[in-house]
């Protein structure tokens, strides 16, 4: 393998990672041999990040605010505490990281909203871990500028007892990857992921998950519900593993998407790799278009085709959003899908 | 094909233990010195009296492997392979193919009798049941043409007569070349490429013979084809090479069986099968695979490296792929469909089993081309022992394959907890006039199932058995008649061990 | 007020291919009657209510179809419920995530405005759901729940009429309202189609039994087979049809 040129987004984030430490280091190490991953890349060949980050050459500025302020690289939460977490980004090249803690027995609520301007290249950075019998509820409204690039990617380490709910609603730009890995410790700990992408003309959303039980008796759940337009793509990859320590891990990953239109892609891997045999793991797939008998009924009832379709997009697409706990907060991101559902129509 | 008659008690007194085809037949072997390269390839084709095209072909692979690099994406782990320690051509002294089935020595006759194959015409005719058996019966037992392979050599193959008279050319590829060099060129490599992937390229240099089957239009075979495997010689790889074209209108259903002896070395078996199937056309391929696993701690055995592709060129063409994979020491396998024709149908059963140290990554992939083109992916995973099972699937839909269906299942099941069990799949889809569907599960046997068996009687073996096979019924169904019963032994044998 | 001139129709099957299921059918419905349509399996019984209400896939090639002086034809399915065209289904949708509730306020309100009316208020609906809801015997409960999902077969049919009491359409096709229903629920249903009969209100009922015709008796009764009316006739045509089967008139077809 020869050496590779680096595009300006790659020089730019490797001269930002100059001289750093821990997974910096590493990420720049990767980007200085390999570049930024491409469609060749197993975990990428769907989200050329490549690609999308031609053509963004200078270094922008990121960054995580709680609450409207600036923040260190450490929090802690807890004591019921609801905090506002806004990572912004200017145009250009732009790095942000974060660590959070919720202490042994704490309960905490985040919500964390995305705010990438045209031309940024985001890539994020946030740890999680949850003390035991912790509880961490984490609503993302992720609403970046369609021509912004995000490569956010969370890893959340669950201990036994402890409960982590995360919904995630996402309008896609020209490529945003919102990872999540979690390692769960089991025992009693519990993990709930939901997700919805509604994706306008051109756009791209990623989900893409790891679960990684590495005790027994644990439970995950996680639901991905999607609606593309044309030449707009939606990829899943969602993977679970159990451990051979694993036993009696309970764990269902459910990934279900509309294709809207002609030039609608989906592409979907939903993963299990499982170690342990007494278990109970199950992963579903489902892609297709609305159904059309469903929306005859409604006709037949005198809705108009635009507003039956609109109905029935938002009814499916709700259904992950179900697990937000506060009533108020559940009403704020459906309503921020029916707006832009009324915009797509 | 009905070759299993023994029960398991016969099956425990073979010396080879668990795995009964484990003999070596004693004949006289001309096997080709090992190594890789251009002298072997001139070698194994002018053995073979191939024309020059032939020559050209396999040269051009060979170089073109010399290029490639391993593929590294499966989820099996194996010491790195020296292409230049296997011979690539063995082949009874005797010469190369027997003009009638005297000629065949008695020794390699004798082996595909203890593999339960009735190779005579005659046997064939009356099944298993032997000359007692009445006229009447003799007819109605259906008749299975075989071709039998041994190491690299076509050896027999039988009722070619009664299939000429049908139209249905059914013979070695070696002869095809010789007989049918038309539709040979037109059609071999056209479904799988000569650089497809690794070991596809290397057969392409290197393959010694295989079954060649034509359907001409509007003919429905008479009667089941069937090739048998058998890798014999010590330090030889397998390299076979299948073609079947049922042209427009025709069906054909085939069977392929293989088995290898214990050896303390591992063996390499990289074999493509190519099928073409035209307009109303539909083509029902079955495998029983039992190549020799190796031995409980992963001593030995056949690695499995095969490329298996259908292509329904015609519309309303169908493909339906069956296996039942309990042996190889490794196995890198998936049967695909390109469904090209419109309302085109491709099909996957598949009931994978893998114990002691197995390691098998296998699966299928359906790709979506013709309008209105379906497909069906049904596959059964069985881990016990130490192995390690992957299934890997891709359903991909072109923007223009409107209409398009498919429903894959893939259930794994886990027998202890020193094994794997892994789901792959990979779904693309470019149009929103198709409706994909996935499920899969992955569980144990149900305690209160076992426990409801053994209190009725039933030992935990004898249990396990009868709960696998309600676990893979559905793909069962899907096997002829005569291959259903042997598979199901097969699945009892395999499992054998696995629990307690 | 419904006046159907030899309709042909033919119907695109899930393979793509397309075959004629009305072969020049005729039938005139006039405002205050309520005419029963009886046939085997295989008929075209349904298709008629679906080409009446313009579903996808069923291709009018020849005749008309008249509702109140207007081609149906060139209409949109909510276009002609707009207009007053009902048509309770043989098997209703489940529809996941949407509550009755819901889905029929909009309705009503979107035919409102189609017609020119003033839309509804939320309270106003509320009352007129609740009243209509305790006449058939549902529960304000279920009309909370998603459409028809998690239904018995009984339920779905009674949630069907009781969107026929709130929308008030001009003429109802019931297509085999009776199948699946028990002696009691069958009772309930009829009564709520009793209540809808009116001098202004057109109704086909279509079913493969005479059961159905106790309950909501037809002024009158067309036999249909391959595609046509190939006999019509009073009340009584449906006991002669329950005592001696459909052979007699299938082989007067043929």
């Amino acid at each position: 393998m020869g050496v590779i040129t680096h595009t300006p987004a790659e020089q730019t984030l490797i001269d930002l990672l100059d001289g750093a430490e821990d997974w910096r280091a590493a990420a720049r190490e990767a980007v200085v041999k390999f570049g930024l991953p491409t469609k060749r890349a197993e975990a990428w060949k769907w989200s050329d990040l490549r690609r999308a980050t031609q053509g963004i050459e200078a270094a922008g500025v990121a960054g995580y605010r709680l609450d409207g302020s600036a923040i260190g690289p450490q929090i802690t939460l807890g004591a019921g505490e609801e905090m506002m977490l806004d990572l912004t980004a200017t145009a250009g090249v732009g790095i942000a990281a974060l660590e959070i803690h919720v202490p042994a027995g704490q309960t905490a609520r985040l919500i964390e909203r995305h705010d990438l301007a045209a031309g940024a290249f985001v890539t994020a950075r946030l740890e999680i871990t949850l003390g035991e019998a912790a509880t961490l509820e984490r609503v993302v409204i992720s609403e970046i500028d369609a021509d912004a690039v995000g490569a956010l990617r969370t890893r959340v380490v669950v201990a036994k007892h402890a409960k982590y709910r995360q919904s995630a609603v996402s309008f896609g730009s020209k490529l945003s990857r919102h990872e999540t890995h979690v390692s769960h410790a089991g025992e009693g700990a519990e993990v709930d992921l939901g997700a919805v992408y509604l994706l306008a003309e051109g756009r791209h959303a990623d989900f893409t998950s790891t679960v990684t039980h590495t005790g027994a008796g644990g439970v995950t759940r996680q639901l991905v519900k999607g609606a593309v337009a044309a030449h707009a793509q939606g990829v899943f990859q969602g993977k679970f593993k159990v451990e051979q320590a694993a036993q009696q891990t309970d764990a269902k990953m459910t990934h279900r998407a509309l294709m809207l239109s002609d030039k609608a892609e989906i592409d979907a891997k939903p993963e299990l790799e499982i170690y342990a045999d007494d278990v109970q793991c199950a992963h579903g797939n489902a892609l297709g278009a609305i159904d059309e008998t469903a929306l005859f009924y409604m006709r037949q009832r005198g809705l108009s085709e635009a507003k039956a379709r609109a109905m029935l997009i938002e009814s499916f697409l709700t259904e992950p959003l179900m697990l937000i706990e506060s009533e108020t907060l559940r009403e704020r991101v459906t309503g921020l899908l029916r707006v832009r559902l009324g915009e797509m129509a | 094909m009905a070759a299993v008659k023994e029960t398991i008690e016969d099956v425990k007194k073979l010396e080879a233990d668990k795995y009964k085809y484990g003999f070596t037949t004693d004949v006289d072997t001309e096997v080709a010195p090992k190594g890789l390269n251009e002298g072997i390839v001139r070698y194994i084709s002018a053995k073979k009296d191939e024309p020059e095209w032939m020559l050209e072909w396999r040269l051009d692979a060979l170089k073109r492997f010399q290029e490639m690099a391993e593929p590294k994406w499966a989820k099996v782990d194996y010491p790195p392979i020296d292409f230049q320690d296997i011979s690539y051509f063995a082949a009874p002294k005797a010469g190369a193919k027997y003009e009638s089935i005297d000629d065949v020595p008695e020794e390699i006759l004798k082996d595909f009798e203890k593999l339960g194959i009735p190779l005579k015409e005659q046997e064939v005719l009356l099944g298993v049941k032997g000359a007692a058996a009445s006229a009447a019966e003799a007819r109605e037992t259906p008749k299975v043409a075989v071709d039998a392979v041994f190491d690299s050599v076509s050896v027999v193959t039988t009722f070619k007569e009664e299939l000429a008279k049908a139209g249905v050319i059914f013979c070695s590829i070696s002869e095809a070349m010789r007989d049918y060099p038309e539709l040979v060129k037109q059609y071999l490599g056209s479904v799988v490429p000569t650089t497809d992937n690794y070991y596809a390229t290397l057969n392409s240099a290197v393959f010694s013979d295989g079954s060649f089957v034509y359907v001409p239009p509007g003919v429905r075979c008479p009667m089941e084809l069937s090739t048998y495997f058998r890798m014999n010689a010590e330090g030889t790889g397998q390299f076979e090479r299948t073609l079947i074209i049922a042209d427009k209108g025709a069906y054909v259903s085939y069977l392929e069986g293989c088995t290898a002896p214990m050896r303390d070395e591992n063996q390499l078996h990289a074999a493509v099968v190519e099928l073409i199937a035209l307009d109303d056309a539909e083509i029902k391929y079955s495998t029983v695979q039992n190549w020799w696993p190796g031995d409980e701690n992963g001593k030995g055995g056949v690695y499995n490296f095969v490329t298996k592709r259908g292509d329904c060129r015609g519309k309303n063409s169908k493909i339906s792929w069956t296996q039942v994979e309990t042996g190889s020491a490794i196995t890198w396998k998936y049967p695909s469909c390109v469904l090209r024709g419109e309302n085109s149908r491709g099909e996957f059963y598949s009931i994978a089993v893998t114990n002691g140290r197995q390691q098998a990554d296998t699966g299928t992939k359906m790709i979506h081309l013709g309008k209105g083109s379906t497909s069906r992916i049904i596959s059964k995973g069985i881990s016990a022992g130490r192995s390690d099972q992957t299934y890997r699937g891709l359903v991909s839909v072109h923007a223009k394959a409107e209409g398009a269906r498919n429903f894959t299942q893939c259930d794994s099941l886990l027998i202890g907890d020193q094994c794997g069990a892994h789901t792959v799949p990979y779904v693309e889809c470019k149009t929103p006039k198709a409706v994909l569907e996935h499920e899969a599960t992955t569980t144990k046997l149900s305690e209160d199932q076992l426990f409801y068996a053994r209190q009725r009687g039933l030992d935990e073996e004898a249990a396990t058995a009868l709960l696998v096979n309600g676990f893979v019924r559905e793909v069962l169904q899907e096997l002829p008649m005569e291959f259903a019963v042997e598979a199901q032994q097969l699945l009892k044998v395999s499992l054998e061990g696995s629990v307690g | 007020m419904i006046k159907i001139n030899n309709l042909h129709c033919k119907v695109e099957a899930q393979d793509g291919e397309e075959k004629p299921i009305l072969k020049g059918l005729s039938l005139e419905v006039p405002a205050g009657e309520v005419h029963a349509i009886m046939g085997p399996n295989g008929s075209g019984k349904s298709t008629l209510s679906y080409v009446l209400t313009g579903r996808d896939g069923y291709e009018v090639t020849q005749g008309e179809m008249d509702f109140s002086g207007e081609d149906l034809a060139e209409l949109e399915p909510e276009e002609r419920a707009a207009k007053g065209l009902y048509l309770s289904f043989q098997y209703p949708v489940e529809i996941p995530g949407v509550p009755t509730l819901t889905f029929l306020k909009e309705a009503l309100n979107a035919q409102r405005t189609a017609r020119g009316e003033e839309e509804m208020s939320a309270p106003d609906f509320l009352k007129l759901a609740r009243e209509k809801a305790k006449a058939i015997g549902v529960s304000m409960d279920m009309l909370k729940r998603p459409v028809n999902v998690g239904f018995s077969g009984g339920e779905k049919k009674r949630m069907e009429i009781l969107q026929a009491l709130i929308l008030e359409p001009k003429f109802l096709i019931l297509d085999e309202t009776d199948s699946g229903l028990d002696i009691d629920a069958l009772k309930t249903v009829a009564e709520g189609v009793n209540t809808l009969r009116a001098d202004d209100r057109g109704m086909l009922v279509i079913t493969h039994y005479q059961r159905l015709l106790d309950y909501i008796k037809p002024d009158v009764v067309h036999i249909m087979a391959d595609g046509r009316i190939i006999k019509s006739g009073g009340p009584e045509l449906a006991h002669e049809l329950e005592a001696e089967g459909y052979d007699k008139y299938l082989t007067e077809v043929a």
